[in-house]
């Protein structure tokens, strides 16, 4: 009986020892398959960022090349019309006036560039007023029909915050323009007293979640959200539209 | 061939000896043991001393229980310093200091007035068992809650812990039961012994592994 109980004793020691060494073990691999999840994660992110970015400077380059360049190749030539022709004051008005209507677009795109680089409105009147006019604009596109609500008073957000906001809004109404085939879009900002947030709802073919989970556009969403602290909520079903929602924790700018 | 009591005895006698091992784990890795570690070889010397010390009893029928009363308060000592700095609780750490001083005041008054010199310290060696077995699971607890070690087996702690456990959780089931070995067979008491002598076989084992495992120094600052 004695024996019995010290040999049952010394292997309950036993067992103890050998379930906390294998408990910790599993847990460490756990733990250790868990943060390869994570470093890959962050990877793909890293790697969808700099694919963005790439693809925003060649856009970027083509519209300076193509548009501009070519603008400005044509005032150029022109111009030198001109110093062949000057003897002709009838062509000397007449191409002055196309030069002067050539320089006008010219302007007008350049605006239209550095605008879409970085709101000018951003900074100086905040994200609810770059919003207003960013859907002022799509409105006389007449792409589709899309409208903003607003619910409360929104305080005036830290830099970083509100262009990473707008550049979300934005990325989701071009995929709803490039994908959803939808008719109408809604964008809602409610003010609360921790945090904003932005829903923008369209009634497109929607998508399976789960296959465009994966995919480079919500990635982005995704890191744009980790970037800012912002959560990031998408909704969305074959046929029945999709649903994003940004809630973005205030950070108010520092006047100091 | 060997009779079965003469295996027994072989096995007690044996035992012993075998504190050998983390004794040459202590001298080899004497540059790099700090801290607990410290802690450790002293037990180790200590229990080396009286290893040679119990043999030498042994050898000349000299009656060694005395010393028993001052080995079971010293190595109770040397293993309380060992988990002096493991324990993170606060609970844990009040309860490690007050057992502390309460297991070394009882186990004089034990001494002194209950069980005397002359006889086994059993109820010290139930006490003593009882103390480092909470010692020990209160590390594992603690340990579990943190998540901190990420390979226990590359841990001298863990080891030693081990050792702790496995031999403690033997003692403290043979001395608090001793009292009625002595109205059983005389063979019974052997083989009892014997047990306790291979439980602290493992013991002295697992001792040697952690000290082995102790970390050597690092050049980065």
């Amino acid at each position: 009986m004695l024996l019995a109980g010290m040999l049952s004793m010394f292997a309950l020691a036993g067992a103890l020892v050998i379930f906390f060494l294998i408990y910790t073990r599993r847990l460490t691999q756990e733990q250790l398959r868990l943060k390869q999840a994570e470093l890959t994660f962050e990877r793909k992110l890293l790697s969808n960022t700099l694919a963005t970015q790439e693809t925003e400077r060649k856009r970027f380059a083509r519209d300076l090349h193509d548009d501009l360049g070519g603008s400005l190749l044509t005032i150029m030539l022109n111009v030198a019309q001109l110093e062949i022709r000057s003897d002709d004051p009838e062509y000397i008005q007449r191409q002055s006036a196309q030069a002067h209507e050539q320089l006008n677009q010219v302007l007008q795109h350049l605006r239209m560039v550095s605008y879409d680089l970085v709101p000018p409105t951003l900074e100086e009147f905040g994200l609810v007023a770059t919003l207003e006019d960013l859907v002022a604009r799509i409105q006389e596109t007449e792409l589709l029909s899309i409208r903003l609500d607003r619910n409360g008073t929104f305080p005036q957000l830290d830099y970083t915050s509100s262009i990473a906001a707008y550049r979300m809004v934005k990325e989701l109404i071009s995929n709803t323009l490039k994908h959803a085939k939808a008719k109408q879009l809604v964008i809602f900002l409610k003010a609360m007293p921790e945090a904003i947030t932005i829903t923008v709802s369209d009634d497109g073919c929607g998508f399976e979640f789960d296959e465009a989970h994966t995919g480079a556009g919500l990635q982005n969403l995704e890191a744009r959200s980790r970037q800012i602290g912002a959560e990031l909520e998408v909704k969305s079903l074959p046929g029945k539209g999709t649903k994003v929602t940004i809630l973005l924790p205030i950070i108010y700018q520092n006047h100091a | 061939m060997p009779t079965y009591d003469e295996i027994l005895n072989s096995i007690i006698v044996v035992s012993q000896a075998l504190v050998c091992l983390p004794l040459m784990a202590v001298l080899l890795r004497w540059n790099q043991l700090k801290g607990y570690l410290r802690w450790a070889a002293a037990m180790v010397l200590f229990d080396s001393a009286m290893a040679v010390f119990m043999y030498y009893c042994l050898l000349n029928q000299v009656h060694n229980l005395p010393f028993l009363h001052l080995f079971t308060i010293v190595q109770f000592v040397f293993w309380w310093g060992i988990y002096r700095g493991q324990l993170q609780s606060p609970l844990a750490r009040k309860i490690h200091l007050g057992s502390g001083v309460l297991f070394v005041a009882v186990a004089v008054f034990m001494s002194a007035f209950l069980q005397p010199l002359s006889e086994n310290p059993t109820i010290a060696r139930s006490l003593q068992s009882g103390f480092i077995l909470f010692y020990g699971i209160a590390y594992c607890a603690n340990l579990l809650q943190q998540l901190s070690m990420k390979q226990p087996e590359k841990n001298p702690i863990f080891w030693l812990n081990a050792g702790a456990l496995m031999y403690f959780s033997g003692n403290l089931f043979l001395f608090i039961f001793s009292n009625y070995l002595l109205f059983e067979p005389h063979r019974v008491l052997r083989e009892s012994w014997a047990l306790h002598a291979a439980f602290l076989m493992v013991y002295y084992v697992l001792i040697a592994i952690g000290i082995w495992l102790s970390p050597k120094p690092s050049l980065s600052r």
